[in-house]
């Protein structure tokens, strides 16, 4: 066996141990939060009769440290990885007893790979990943395709419905959305490397509590935007695709219908918008968001008392309490930042004067926001693109939040399953039913 | 009675009154109960359970209040578990208290008359239960209870009336003011007749002022049975509609395994179905406990084994359609949604909901098990069970396994959610205690109309409502 | 004597049957006889009674309609008034004016009102809650809730007086006639 080192995608070398928000954001490729693990892959863990969880003995030139398992479909066969920075026992509050302490393990002979023995202790430790099911079950959600199709059939995303719609469904007239500011996303899955820097901004920008490890264990982690991670093929070598999940901001909200006090209902300018104050917590709209982007404040997540933490906080956003519903809003008070402004300056907002948080920090410009009635703005010219979907289309939510699909480009002798997200594709039953936590 | 049971043209052939009863003996059984100063061991016995329960209830709402809904195992997706599931057992069971009095008065079933009170009782206390959860499975209890109401106030806000859970407001507080005022308005007479009877200055004042002075006047009696059966008209579509509008809390969404048309019929006929099993569940300990056999003879509980029977397998028939809407609509989603119910995470509920609800059922076609008290006590309470596996599969399996397979996730239950619900059993459990101790649990006047004494000839039935029709239902006394 | 007014110190006469056969067939009698204040005091309700009695029906059923159009126009109303007038709200881009969601409310509210009328109404009629009735003070009367039918013939009915009228009582099948006092 090999094991290599790598240093940790939220907590970096150890040094941001005792980060609440990076502690609980879910690692790119793992979606593991406040452990690390030792990576590996399917074919090894069936073969050493491990499953997540379970705690292995690994030993390097004579040092060892037991690390729990955790399986990652694409990982090198009879290879570990085990990030380094946990394990730390004077971090912190936040930090201590958080993850196993790789460099125990690593010595300057060899300090990113080496040789090792693996011993199944028999023992478990509870992993915990805000997402257990990396298979899109034949799902149209992400769409990819390679660039051959492409090339021939540039509209190819917009054939991949499991129900085409060709007028719209509804026995009424919609809403005029004609006038002013009508705003909407798009989101390049083509571009989005997975980094979650947009997870954070959307945390830091909207004063979205940390829960801790027992809490996200019982899947009730706040982050109003997520990336779901998808793997599409051979499990051993697997395509692997990253989709960024805002708010969708549906024109036809399933979510505002239901709510029986109206805490949630619809601007002039397109936005979902959730009345905090009005929310008394039925958490219907949860339940018929289609998309399940709604967090519900289970318990005081919030740090009430803490006066640093609240000089912390973003003054223009309410600091949710107990009970409410809460979700991407588009970063509303941006929003409203740049209408006060463009109204006292006596013009129209202009396109890109508004970042949502997540837009502003993506290193790939993956995340675009802007006014669709505006036919100039980025985001109007993405959404005409022909890659341009909208997810669940067949629900009639209309979405403001579009997709770009994938368009990859392997070498042909690589195997390669990038056609994705048509009907009924044969990777349905991969990884369906994990051994997570959850 | 068991020996009594004989077959003639294949309806079973007991009395729907014992014979051998006058208007005083009937009375008297059933009035000395409440005005008897002994209370029965059993009865403090099942009192203090129930009342133990209560206080299991009291604690966890307490806790909940303080700490939230996140001591339950409630989570995204899994927004709705034990606290919808626990609501919509107990309406549904609730339901039969209503078809026993209104419909089968509509019907001019005789058999209905012995029993409706304390089916009519159990109904009031379930949605008593049932509504326990809206409130309470709020974040914000404190506001909701209030604001889900329409009332005028400074914010000029009023609820959104296109929420299933508005509808649910509307619908529950009808059914609970409807239930309680019928029920009520069939217990004056009666209470009379204790005020009549009682020996204490006590009992006297509290019956007398209950019964609102009635003296039984042949005009008061005429507006009575008018009222009676105007009552029973409304309550029939007030019952239909209840459950429906509960069906939709799940119906009008947009997901797979709750968007579904066949809700609404397929959820009422298994309220009736729970709720027969519930008045059955009853029914067969008390009627011993109090000798009330004379009453509530095997023929009430045939006909209501029956009943379950044919309400279990019409909510059979719900299930053969979910499956075959989830084939033959040719949706994706709909498609995987019944895969994933049969054969995913919580495959175990579905099929043990099947055996009960499908399977056990049958059994209700032979008279010998329809006529065995133990057996078929346990298959009412296998029954209840069934159905709320029913509101699980429903809720839970829908939920943790919706479109976008990332945010897909299990459900645990945790001890307060158990206690919760075992508390709510607690709360049904003292109050209907609380009824068989104080109040009389058989309608004596009804009950009266089906004696000798209380026939009048040529031709036409006294009381539109309640007395015998011509054709020759039984009820004269014979000799066995 | 033929009395035409009141006796201060009797409410009636009060004769007692063990059957409902028994007492409808005396009430025809004594309506036959001419007498009009009268009224029958039963354990079962008996319709026959209220025929030859009362001859007329009650008002209740038209009651009972008036607070279901009552119920059904408040519920839609509200809902209409709130939605569209008062404070209409983009709720999901359905019209303000979704009338097929407000149906059910007004489908229950209608059912709420047209019970309550049909109850309150009922008791209300009847002139209930009347805790104090000159009948009470006859002591058999109590047996009026379990088992025995009594007619009273009032004192104020034209044909009134006590001797005669108990004695046709007895004629017609009293198992007993008492005075009652007002």
């Amino acid at each position: 066996m090999e094991v290599n080192f790598r240093r940790d995608p939220t907590i970096y070398d150890g040094r941001f141990a005792n980060n609440g928000w990076l502690q609980e954001l879910p690692k790119p490729v793992t979606k593991l939060t406040w452990d690390n693990a030792a990576l590996i892959a399917p074919a090894t863990a069936e073969r050493l009769e491990v499953e997540n969880g379970d705690i292995i003995e690994v030993t390097h030139e004579g040092r060892r440290l037991r690390v729990p398992v955790w399986i990652t479909p694409g990982q090198a066969q009879d290879a570990l990885t085990v990030s380094l920075g946990y394990g730390r026992t004077r971090a912190g509050r936040v930090g201590n007893a958080t993850g196993f302490n790789g460099y125990v393990l690593r010595g300057s002979n060899s300090p990113w790979f080496g040789a090792a023995e693996v011993s199944v202790t028999g023992d478990d430790y509870p992993l915990v990943s805000t997402q257990d099911h990396w298979s899109l079950e034949g799902r149209n959600i992400v769409r990819s395709a390679a660039l051959g199709e492409y090339t021939a059939n540039p509209g190819f995303a917009r054939e991949m419905e499991h129900l085409k719609l060709d007028k719209p469904i509804s026995l009424y007239p919609p809403h005029d959305y004609s006038q002013g500011n009508q705003w909407g996303m798009a989101i390049d899955i083509n571009t989005c490397t997975g980094c979650s820097a947009c997870v954070i901004a959307c945390q830091a920008e909207n004063n979205i509590p940390v829960v801790g490890k027992d809490q996200v264990s019982r899947n009730r982690e706040m982050h109003w935007l997520r990336v779901d991670r998808y793997y599409t093929g051979p499990i051993d070598n697997p395509d692997t695709f990253l989709q960024p999940l805002p708010c969708m901001q549906c024109e036809n909200a399933p979510c505002e219908v239901v709510c029986p006090v109206a805490a949630t209902v619809h601007n002039d300018e397109g936005l979902n918008d959730m009345v905090y104050n009005r929310c008394v917590g039925t958490r219907y709209c949860s339940n018929n968001c289609p998309y399940k982007v709604r967090r519900f404040n289970f318990l005081l997540y919030q740090d009430w008392n803490t006066e640093s933490i609240k000089m912390q906080r973003n003054p223009d956003v309410t600091v949710r309490s107990r009970g409410v519903m809460e979700k991407c809003t588009y970063c509303v008070q941006r929003i409203n930042d740049g209408r006060i402004q463009a109204k006292r300056e006596d013009r129209e907002i202009r396109d890109g004067e508004v970042l949502t948080a997540c837009q502003s920090v993506c290193p790939t410009d993956s995340i675009v926001f802007g006014n669709i009635n505006d036919a100039n703005s980025r985001v109007a010219q993405l959404k005409s693109s022909p890659r341009s979907y909208a997810m669940l289309e067949e629900l009639n939510t209309r979405p403001r939040t579009t997709y770009l699909a994938a368009v990859r480009n392997p070498h042909p002798s690589l195997p390669t399953h990038s056609s994705v997200g048509g009907h009924h594709t044969e990777d349905a039953d991969q990884g369906s039913e994990p051994s997570g936590q959850h | 009675m068991a020996n009594n049971l004989h077959r003639s043209a294949g309806v079973l052939d007991v009395p729907v009154i014992a014979p051998g009863h006058d208007f005083e003996t009937v009375t008297e059984t059933v009035a000395q109960i409440p005005l008897s100063k002994r209370t029965p061991l059993g009865w403090i016995f099942g009192f203090l359970i129930g009342l133990t329960l209560l206080g299991g209830l009291t604690m966890a709402l307490g806790w909940l209040l303080l700490n939230g809904i996140g001591i339950w195992g409630n989570n995204i997706p899994v927004a709705w578990a034990f606290d919808i599931i626990n609501f919509v057992w107990w309406i549904g069971i609730g339901h039969a208290g209503t078809l026993i009095s209104a419909i089968l008065l509509l019907f001019k079933q005789q058999w209905r008359m012995s029993i409706s009170r304390f089916a009519e009782a159990m109904t009031i206390f379930a949605v008593m239960c049932a509504a326990i959860f809206p409130i309470f499975h709020t974040g914000r209890p404190w506001l909701a209870a209030y604001w889900l109401f329409p009332y005028p106030n400074t914010m000029g806000l009023w609820p959104q009336f296109r929420s299933p859970l508005i509808w649910d407001v509307f619908a529950v507080s009808t059914y609970a003011t409807v239930s309680i005022v019928f029920w009520y308005v069939g217990l004056i007479p009666d209470f009379a007749t204790m005020r009549d009877r009682a020996v204490s200055r006590v009992k006297q004042t509290i019956f007398g002022m209950l019964s609102l002075g009635w003296r039984g006047s042949a005009r008061h009696w005429h507006r009575y049975e008018v009222a009676s059966l105007i009552l029973a008209g409304l309550s029939t579509p007030l019952v239909l509609s209840v459950h429906t509008v509960v069906s939709f809390d799940f119906a009008v969404s947009v997901l797979p395994g709750w968007h579904a048309t066949i809700f609404p019929p397929y959820f009422v006929a298994g309220a009736i179905y729970s709720g027969f099993a519930m008045v059955l569940t009853l029914a067969i300990p008390v009627r011993a406990a109090y000798k009330l056999q004379d009453f509530i003879t095997m023929k009430h509980i045939d006909n209501m084994a029956k009943v379950m029977l044919a309400t279990g397998l019409m909510v059979g028939y719900g299930y053969l359609m979910e499956a075959f809407f989830a084939y033959y609509s040719g949706s994706f989603y709909e498609r995987q949604m019944m895969i994933k119910r049969m054969f995913g995470p919580y495959g175990w509920a579905y099929w043990l909901l099947i055996f009960v609800n499908v399977g056990l059922v049958q059994l209700l076609w032979f008279r010998r098990v329809r006529a065995n008290l133990p057996l078929l006590f346990v298959l009412s309470l296998l029954v209840n069970v069934g159905m709320w596996l029913e509101r699980f599969v429903i809720i839970v399996t829908t939920l943790a396994r919706d479109f976008v397979p990332a945010s897909w996730g299990m459900y645990y239950p945790t001890r307060w959610d158990f206690i919760t619900y075992f508390g709510t059993i607690g709360l049904f459990l003292t109050l209907f205690f609380l009824f068989i101790r104080f109040v009389p649990m058989i309608s004596i006047f009804e009950v009266r109309t089906l004696l000798p004494q209380a026939k009048v000839d040529h031709g036409h039935a006294h009381g539109a409502a309640h007395g015998p029709t011509g054709d020759g239902q039984d009820t004269t006394p014979r000799s066995h | 004597m033929h009395v035409n007014e009141p006796t201060n110190a009797t409410y009636g006469v009060m004769a007692e049957f063990d059957s409902a056969q028994t007492i409808v067939d005396a009430a025809r009698l004594t309506m036959a006889e001419g007498f009009s204040k009268v009224e029958a005091y039963t354990p079962v309700p008996i319709e026959e009674l209220n025929d030859i009695i009362h001859k007329t029906r009650t008002i209740l059923p038209k009651l009972v309609l008036a607070g279901a159009i009552a119920g059904m126009m408040t519920g839609f109303g509200l809902q209409y008034w709130a939605s569209v007038i008062e404070y209409p709200m983009n709720v999901g881009g359905r019209p303000y004016a979704s009338w097929p969601a407000f149906v059910i409310p007004s489908y229950e509210l209608t059912i709420l009102f047209a019970a309550l009328t049909a109850a309150g109404g009922m008791i209300a009629l009847s002139g209930l809650p009347q805790p104090y009735h000159p009948v009470f003070n006859a002591p058999r009367f109590s047996l009026a809730s379990s088992d025995k039918f009594f007619l009273v013939i009032e004192s104020v009915d034209p044909k009134f007086s006590v001797s005669d009228t108990s004695r046709f009582l007895h004629r017609i099948g009293a198992k007993g006639v008492y005075e009652v006092p007002a």
